[in-house]
């Protein structure tokens, strides 16, 4: 079992409070991944699950188990470091079995549980060699059978693949979440990639200054994000989001992909709009546009000119109201007959 | 065409490297590689250091100084010298570093640094000068607090049993505050990661600080190792401002007495040949520290 939960915790850095009030829940064996900008507290909030920083004030809970008091080695948790933080002077082998060494783990059982982690992550031709000697995909997975082989209740990662190339960072992706299967256990997963949180989470928290944003599925999030920072901070290109065409500061968004660049059957408007710049991506091409409300993106697989005069389409059912504080607003008839009145 | 345009430069370069690196070799030459070589081939000889009449004696100066006694008791005390300073101070400056490194009390450790850094950049004379009269055996201020504690008097300098380890305290006061400072700036370089993984993997401090700490910073232990043992093989200074060597020989150190043979006794030759059983010395002690000491560095 390995719950976690926050309560009212709060983070200050002598005068500089990064987390004001933060209560989180993460649930037993699930994929949670805390995502956001630089600076917004997703790392903090981490480093305070593991109990390499105290919080200020507030609760945390694994398993159910007040563990404020508890030093990060009596936690029953096991942490991989953005930069590994392997033992530069140790193989290995050593690497691995440290912590179990720690833990007075009899040799035999050591042994073997390194044995079985290794033909997992791949590492047995590699246990005498030093950290130094290996790539850093290699790195990588010592960091993670040092995890692994802790048999940990919680498993937290910080930024683990962001000192991988492009590559290598999406094979270690499609792995963690096969590890995750094969596991059951807890991961919680720190980063400012969405394109990451999106594919390995099921559970998204996504940050902002220290807050909660939004906490749901990956679907959820993309489908019905609750503000326009969550709205724009899922996608690429991001939710375009026109200002200052409803009345009272409201705001109407539509994802690029659902910009149509033909007509559509279903209940639509209707934006004129012409093409400045045009971003060929293979299976599809990426529209700058520009239109008297502003300018938008498109995606689409369809191509046209490149200075070519479009009538776009956007159906209510792909369309996203937000009142004048950036909150999401229901789109109800009455909404839907402003945004036509706006458009028309 | 592209060839030749190519060996110009690499031309120009190596001309532009010999012309930079000359004044330094030149200089090397003339003040290390020449009196290195005077050393050995002047210890061959006999004669006064003014007396321009050179007799040439073969190795009969280290025949001599090889077969004395007092040599052998010279050559003891400076290995006895070396070890006792060397262990001392390193174990006192790790010690100091780690817990300057560690503290929390920052006003509290910037203190301990500057007052155990201080002797440092004070003249080895004038503290020996300042040690000889708080180690007088009678009106010396550590005895006033000895015999105020109501223990007895300790003879310090004036006691060949005592002399040497006196002299040791001494130099490593003087010195421990500068290899502070260069262990300090070796924990510095150990990245807060590693030891927060540690602590994940709930390692004792202890453990921490034998199984992390002291192989991350091995190579500076060696350096600095190394260093001091040459250094106090060469130790003089003090030895002629507090002891002349004495009390019985039992402060004489290889330099002293090479010191003492050259301008004292008025035998260079004797003199040199101990500056080439010096040299030899340093070289194989270095030689054998590194060599030792090759699979327990780690260098990153």
């Amino acid at each position: 079992m390995g719950t976690i939960q926050l309560r009212n915790v709060k983070k200050q850095f002598e005068k500089d409070v990064v987390i004001e009030n933060l209560n989180l829940d993460i649930e037993d064996g699930s994929f949670t991944v805390l995502v956001g900008p630089s600076g917004c507290g997703k790392s903090t909030t981490l480093r305070m699950i593991t109990g390499l920083d105290d919080p200020t004030s507030g609760e945390i809970f694994i398993d159910g188990q007040k563990v404020n008091d508890l030093t990060p080695g009596k936690r029953d948790i096991a942490m991989v470091f953005q930069n590994y933080a392997l033992y530069p002077t140790m193989t290995v082998r050593q690497n691995i079995e440290f912590g179990l060494e720690n833990k007075k783990v009899p040799k035999e059982e050591r042994a073997r549980r390194v044995k079985e982690i290794c033909e997992i992550v791949g590492l047995t031709d590699y246990l005498d060699r030093k950290p130094s000697k290996l790539s850093g995909g290699q790195r990588q997975r010592v960091a993670l059978a040092r995890a692994m082989v802790k048999q940990p209740k919680v498993f937290l990662m910080d930024e683990p693949l962001s000192n991988l190339d492009a590559k290598l960072r999406g094979q270690m992706r499609v792995e963690l979440i096969g590890l995750h299967k094969k596991l059951g256990t807890t991961f919680v997963y720190v980063t400012h990639d969405q394109v990451e949180a999106m594919s390995m989470a099921d559970t998204i928290v996504l940050m902002k200054d220290g807050y909660i944003v939004q906490q749901s599925s990956p679907r959820e999030l993309y489908e019905n994000p609750n503000c326009v920072y969550a709205a724009q901070f899922i996608g690429t290109p991001q939710m375009n989001i026109l200002k200052d065409v409803l009345p009272e500061g409201k705001m109407v968004g539509f994802r690029p992909e659902k910009l149509s660049l033909k007509p559509v059957e279903e209940e639509h408007i209707t934006i004129k709009a012409s093409v400045t710049t045009k971003e060929m991506l293979g299976s599809e091409i990426i529209y700058s546009l520009e239109s008297k409300y502003g300018s938008l993106m498109a995606k689409s697989e369809h191509e046209v000119d490149d200075d070519a005069k479009l009538e776009l389409s956007v159906p209510f059912s792909s369309m996203y109201l937000f009142g004048s504080d950036e909150k999401r607003i229901a789109l109800d008839e009455e909404a839907k007959a402003l945004i036509r009145k706006a458009f028309a | 065409m592209k060839k030749n345009n190519r060996s110009v430069s690499e031309r120009r370069d190596r001309m532009l490297g010999v012309a930079t690196g000359l004044p330094a070799i030149i200089l090397l030459c003339i003040f290390t590689v020449y009196p290195v070589f005077y050393l050995i081939y002047r210890s061959l000889f006999d004669g006064s250091l003014i007396s321009p009449k050179k007799k040439f004696v073969g190795l009969d100066n280290y025949v001599e100084i090889l077969s004395s006694e007092t040599f052998h008791k010279v050559l003891m005390n400076t290995i006895i010298y070396t070890v006792l300073f060397v262990g001392l101070t390193m174990v006192l400056a790790i010690i100091i570093a780690v817990w300057l490194n560690g503290t929390r009390q920052k006003k509290l450790g910037n203190m301990v640094q500057a007052c155990i850094f201080t002797p440092h950049v004070i003249s080895m004379v004038s503290v020996s000068i300042v040690f000889l009269w708080l180690m007088e055996p009678d009106t010396g201020f550590f005895n006033m607090i000895i015999t105020k504690l109501g223990l007895e008097k300790y003879p310090f300098l004036s006691n060949p049993k005592t002399a040497m380890i006196s002299l040791v305290l001494v130099m490593v006061w003087k010195s421990v505050g500068y290899y502070v400072l260069l262990v300090m700036a070796a924990l510095q370089t150990v990245p807060k990661s590693i030891y927060e993984a540690a602590e994940l993997d709930n390692t004792s401090k202890f453990r921490t600080f034998f199984k992390i700490t002291l192989p991350m910073i091995s190579p500076t232990i060696l350096f600095t190792c190394v260093v001091a043992s040459i250094a106090s093989f060469k130790i003089f200074d003090a030895v002629n401002v507090m002891t002349q060597g004495g009390p019985v020989d039992s402060t004489n150190t290889l330099v002293y007495y090479i010191y003492a043979y050259a301008f004292r006794l008025g035998k260079p030759g004797i003199a040199c040949a101990a500056g080439v059983v010096l040299l030899v010395l340093v070289c194989i002690m270095t030689y054998v520290q590194f060599g030792v000491s090759k699979n327990k560095v780690h260098y990153q």
